[in-house]
């Protein structure tokens, strides 16, 4: 399978990544969706790395997976916090920021 | 036989990416998001990066996931109500990840400096293993590596903080809050009741 294969299916997973951001109103399913984002990156880099021979894009495609467990474990670390105060996951109603 | 391959786990994955952001039960978003993973590692054990394959498993398929399916079963999301309210925001929600899918795509098919339609160079048999990586990993990319062990440790003290039930912040009377602040609606989990 040549390179352009993986780099059109990595694209297509990141904007439905970019959709379910924006379509979603659960914060939970949002960061989902950034999750999915960070998988087609990572994708592409492994693509790339197997197609010019070198082990660079795997090992950021191994630093990428380290942050997104980070962002995972914080960001839901917050979902639930929020969950407790106000009651709701729902980003609609989360419109204490609003100015 | 290696075209076939690929084709499968693109539409697997494709598939069970919309499902991820089309399914109103989050819980089923969670497992279709593992699907998406698992299909991926196999394309990474395609493309001779056994190590990540292994690591996508592991971390993404294994812990992440089941971070997020145990959030979600501990705060008992119900099924989502329709999407956005307006269905102008549905459209633009569609139409921008449209666009930016179709645009990264458009860019990966043309301008780009590798040639796009050879087939993948041939490779010794270590590539991808745990020393071909791991060497390059305690080398070249020593500081990043020792940066994510600081990153990892830091999100770690965030999430136990941020999960606390109670913060230690004294309460202010009524009576000096800033003027304009209202009362937040009461509802299950209130600012200000006590929750834990």
């Amino acid at each position: 399978m040549p390179l352009t294969g993986y780099l059109v299916l990595s694209a297509l997973l990141f904007g439905m990544g970019v959709t379910g951001v924006l379509l979603r109103r659960n914060v939970v399913v949002i960061i989902m969706s950034v999750e999915l984002m960070l998988n087609a990156a990572n994708l592409a880099l492994v693509a790339f790395s197997r197609f010019l021979p070198g082990h660079d894009g795997q090992v950021l495609a191994f630093l990428v997976i380290a942050i997104a467990a980070a962002e995972a474990a914080v960001g839901l670390a917050l979902v639930v916090h929020v969950a407790r105060q106000r009651g709701t996951v729902d980003v609609d109603d989360l419109t204490l920021l609003k100015g | 036989m290696e075209t076939v391959l690929f084709i499968i786990m693109a539409a697997i994955a494709v598939t069970a990416a919309s499902a991820v952001i089309l399914n109103r039960n989050p819980v089923k978003s969670a497992l279709a998001l593992i699907v998406v993973m698992l299909a991926l590692a196999v394309l990474y054990m395609q493309l001779s990066a056994s190590l990540l394959a292994i690591i996508q498993i592991m971390v993404y398929a294994g812990a992440v996931m089941v971070l997020f399916l145990f959030v979600l079963m501990l705060l008992n999301v119900g099924v989502e109500g329709p999407f956005p309210k307006k269905l102008s925001r549905r459209a633009i929600a569609g139409l921008v990840g449209a666009l930016m899918g179709l645009t990264l795509a458009g860019v990966a098919l043309l301008r780009s400096s590798v040639p796009m339609t050879i087939s993948a160079p041939a490779v010794g048999e270590d590539f991808g293993s745990i020393e071909a990586t791991g060497e390059l990993l305690l080398t070249r990319y020593l500081l990043p590596f020792e940066l994510i062990s600081v990153l990892l440790l830091v999100a770690l003290i965030g999430a136990v903080l941020a999960t606390r039930p109670r913060w230690p912040v004294p309460k202010l009377p009524p009576e000096l809050w800033p003027a304009g602040t209202r009362l937040p609606e009461a509802g299950p989990g209130t600012v200000g009741e006590e929750t834990g």
